[in-house]
Order: C-alpha cells, then sequence, then structure tokens
C-alpha cells in the first residue's frame, strides 16, 4: 500500500536562514490552507528538529544547498536533504572521518562518485529521525554489507532527480507519490 | 581566535563579516555540510578529532571559542 504523499516546495534560496521562516510558513499555507496563526509558532524536540506547535500532524522537512531552498510536507514524518556537488575537503577525507566503513568502502569502490548521494541519504534519514546529527554519523550505515545503497530497515530512502549537480533525498516510512511545486518570489 | 575562526570559515564556505556574535545557521545559513567541512578543517588545523554531538550546541563564533579554550586549544 502506498505511503502518504510529499508535496516538496522549491524557490531560489533566501540570503538568510530569517527569510526560510517566512518561505516555511508561506509554503505550510499553500500546502494545508492553514494560516500563521493556525499552524503556531515553531518549537523544537530536544535535538532541535521544529515542528508547528499547534499542528504537529503537518510534518515538514527543509534543505538548502547553494541556489535552492526546499521543504517538503507531509502528513507522516518525513526527512528531505539537498546537496550541491561542491566540497572543501575532499570527499575521501570527509567519508573515511564521518562515515561508517561499510559506507566508505562502498564509495571507495565508486571512486567517491556517489558521495553527495550517500551524504543526502544520511541527512535524510537524521532528519527523518528527528536526532540530526547528535549520534555520530559514523554510527550508522546506509550500505548494506553486502553493498546495497540506499537501505535503511523500516524506512524508505528515494534519491530523486532535482537539479544538475546537486543530489536530494527524501526518507519516509513508506513510499507515496511525490510532488514538486514552485514557490513563487 | 577570532581571526583563525575567520579565515577557516571563509576558506571553506566564502563567507566573511563574521563576529563574536555571528550565529551559524541565522547569519550565515550554513547547513549541516558546511559544519561537517568547517569541523574537518578545525581537526586539521589543530591535530584531534572534535566529537559531532558537541558540535551541535554550538551556534554562535564565542560558543566556538569558549570551546576551544575549554578543550585546551590556542594557536600556535
Amino acid at each position: 500500500m502506498a505511503g502518504p504523499a510529499v508535496t516538496i516546495f522549491y524557490c531560489l534560496s533566501p540570503e538568510e536562514d530569517r527569510q526560510s521562516h517566512a518561505l516555511l510558513y508561506r509554503s505550510a499555507g499553500v500546502f494545508s490552507g492553514l494560516s500563521a496563526e493556525e499552524l503556531g509558532p515553531l518549537e523544537t524536540n530536544p535535538w532541535g528538529k521544529p515542528s508547528f506547535s499547534l499542528r504537529p500532524d503537518l510534518h515538514f522537512s527543509i534543505s538548502h544547498s547553494q541556489d535552492w531552498w526546499l521543504c517538503g510536507f507531509s502528513s507522516a514524518p518525513l526527512g528531505l536533504d539537498l546537496q550541491i556537488h561542491r566540497s572543501h575537503a575532499a570527499p575521501a577525507v570527509l567519508s573515511r572521518r564521518f562515515f561508517h566503513p561499510w559506507e566508505d568502502a562502498f564509495l571507495s569502490r565508486e571512486d567517491y562518485r556517489r558521495f553527495f548521494e550517500l551524504w543526502c541519504a544520511k541527512e535524510s534519514w537524521v532528519k527523518y529521525t528527528g536526532r540530526g546529527f547528535y549520534d555520530d554519523p559514523a554510527s550508522f550505515s546506509l550500505v548494506s554489507p553486502t553493498g546495497e545503497f540506499p537501505v535503511m530497515e523500516g524506512a524508505q530512502l528515494q534519491l530523486l532527480p532535482f537539479a544538475p549537480e546537486y543530489s536530494l533525498c527524501l526518507c519516509t516510512k513508506t513510499m507515496g507519490e511525490v510532488r514538486f511545486s514552485s514557490l513563487s518570489p | 581566535m577570532l581571526q583563525l575562526i575567520q579565515d577557516i570559515i571563509y576558506d571553506v564556505t566564502g563567507k566573511s563579516g563574521i563576529t563574536y556574535e555571528t550565529d551559524f545557521v541565522q547569519d550565515l545559513a550554513l547547513n549541516s555540510f558546511d559544519v561537517m567541512n568547517i569541523i574537518s578543517a578545525f581537526e586539521e588545523h589543530f591535530d584531534t578529532s572534535i566529537p559531532t554531538r558537541e558540535v551541535w550546541q554550538l551556534h554562535q563564533v564565542k560558543d566556538v571559542i569558549a570551546y576551544l579554550a575549554q578543550k585546551g586549544f590556542t594557536e600556535p
């Protein structure tokens, strides 16, 4: 059985995070028809994941990278992450430092070409769980011992096409329809 | 120490104008990947390992300076 649908709103990145707050309420209004007053102010769980205080059943996940800002909405928990393929440190260095040994071995075999896909998948998972990177990112693996990627028991990780030179991953409990919707400036 | 932090953040993200009060997320709009790159740069500079769970408590530049001082890291 298909899971709840996910709508992903996108627009050009705001310059400051404060503007992300306004974009969140705008997109939530388009998705749900609810006003900012009906949604209530944001509150955060102990690891910093935000939710609407008056409508915690309206789940969302924000991601931004370089030129783009995205926010996914659904009636069930979700984690969304976008990342431009640009890094100061070499992917191999970051992989050895922050990824699980199974993940590093997988990336090494692929000459680190899938580094950003794996990064997005890991971040979408920790956003889905609501714990962020409070836990050491090397403490869990999205690559199975036999080299399958992306896998995580009890969750579905979908690598979605978005824009050239970007990776995007959505994590949900079950797969449902995914819609993209442009948010006008 | 402020100068070192300014240099590292500029090298990693291209962002400047960093002060003691600068908030990494609110003011610089850094994402988790930027933060991981910054951690990696600090670890390389100080030849140490910084536990990631401690990093997420550091919101402003002054928090990083206090953290580094508490850990005994000083500029060479």
